[in-house]
């Protein structure tokens, strides 16, 4: 029991702090005001998502991925609840998993490289590794707000069969 | 059967094309959405969506028009793009005319922005935050915080200005890593280099790119490409930004 309260409390602060990434990314995009605590929401539950695959010991990309289509498969429920395209919650809330440190360490590396000059092994294998890490993550994330568009085939949400049941019955019961 | 004529269905369909591009909807969504007008009222346009504009040719039972439209800025305006896609439901169901859309339409390009001091403050915050997912200490925080807020200003004021839109991520850039970089020249701890690589996090082209990956996705090749190279040239004006205000600052590597 107690084990689990150090597990909740270790990613509280990660969690609060993307949920306030998130709601600043969407205000920058200019979403509706609506879906403002949502998108933060949804910001939170994949930065927890992503921190606690990674303390089970999976890798950095890894998580990522599978936090990212959690996000991905979330804001396609959410987009059919709040009546709102998908992105407008999956975009923002991918921002806080944004690998900006690997992208500033290659980019220092590269400066550091072209600095130098010759052949200095161990920037260069930093470098490609910090790179490739960069690239990988961030195609994580694209991958992760692309879902629906993979899964649907150029679709609505609405269109999906069970949701839309769902949706017909709880207009008759409106009507009713 | 057609309930309107060819050309003024052209018309509308091209103006909420245009609209729903300028916001930031990718090719697969702004067609579905003009194809979902265009069969309330009894059409079936085919659509061309290039980066700088888009074609459509709507077949009447006597003519066919067809219609360009230019898309001169690619801009973010998720709620345009959310209340174009209600409204594109609405059409069906409620029976709207060419007349009511056009007000609808007005109405959500005068959707308002919001006010550009809460937007520097949130992402003041969000990017304080970052910093400190990243590991920062509080100290590194506040700086970012600072610096984030600047450098979204001088970006505000810049496009403004209407200055080159690369111009004013370098210039935006280089604000953010100039003032970030105060954090390693008051030697605030290991972590004092996370102001520079956060505080520059809110200029990474997240919609060019991701609007190019599920472009390239649904098979729009041209556009998916292009706008990947739009993703990646303002990468790398970020980057070359950070170099300009590492310079200035005098920060070392």
């Amino acid at each position: 029991m107690k084990d689990w309260l150090i597990w909740i409390s270790s990613f509280a602060e990660p969690a609060a702090l993307a949920a306030v990434t998130a709601s600043a990314f969407a205000v920058l995009f200019s979403v509706p005001v609506r879906t403002l605590f949502p998108a933060a929401l949804l910001g939170a539950l994949g930065v927890t998502v992503k921190f606690s695959l990674i303390a089970l010991g999976w890798s950095v990309i890894e998580g990522t991925f599978v936090a990212s289509m959690g996000v991905g498969l979330c804001g396609m429920w959410l987009a059919w609840r709040y009546h709102a395209p998908t992105v407008v919650f999956s975009l923002p809330a991918v921002i806080p998993m944004v690998p900006g440190v690997y992208a500033y360490r290659t980019m220092m590396g590269v400066l550091e490289f072209t600095r130098v000059g010759g052949i200095d092994q161990p920037l260069l294998i930093s470098i490609i590794s910090n790179g490739l890490m960069t690239a990988f993550l961030f195609l994580c994330l694209a991958i992760g707000v692309a879902l629906p568009n993979i899964l649907l085939r150029g679709r609505s949400v609405r269109d999906v069969c069970v949701l839309y049941k769902r949706d017909k019955k709880y207009k008759q019961q409106k009507e009713n | 059967m057609p309930t309107a004529s060819a050309r003024d269905i052209a018309r509308l369909l091209v103006d909420i094309g245009v609209l729903l591009l300028r916001s930031g909807a990718h090719t697969e969504r702004t067609i579905r959405n003009l194809k979902r007008f265009a069969s309330a009222f009894g059409y079936e346009p085919d659509i061309f969506i290039a980066f700088s504009g888009l074609t459509l040719t709507v077949h009447g039972p006597e003519q066919s028009t067809t219609l360009f439209g230019r898309v001169a800025v690619h801009g973010v305006r998720l709620s345009v793009v959310a209340a174009v896609s209600q409204l594109s439901w609405r059409v069906a169901e409620e029976g709207l005319t060419i007349a009511d859309i056009r007000k609808e339409l007005k109405e959500i390009n005068e959707l308002p922005h919001f006010p550009r001091w809460i937007t520097l403050l949130m992402i003041g915050c969000g990017c304080g935050a970052l910093a400190r997912i990243m590991g920062a200490e509080w100290p590194v925080v506040s700086v970012t915080v600072l610096a984030s807020s600047l450098a979204l200003f001088v970006r505000m004021k810049m496009t403004e200005w209407r200055f080159n839109t690369f111009l004013v991520i370098v210039s935006s850039a280089a604000v953010a890593s100039i003032v970030g970089g105060m954090a390693t020249h008051f030697h605030m701890g290991t972590t004092s280099g996370l102001a520079m690589a956060a505080s520059v996090l809110f200029l990474i082209p997240g919609v060019p790119l991701i609007n190019g990956v599920v472009d390239l996705i649904n098979g729009y090749m041209s556009i998916g490409i292009a706008r990947s190279a739009m993703g990646a040239a303002i990468a790398f004006s970020l980057a070359s930004g950070m170099l300009v205000g590492m310079q200035i600052a005098g920060v070392s590597l």
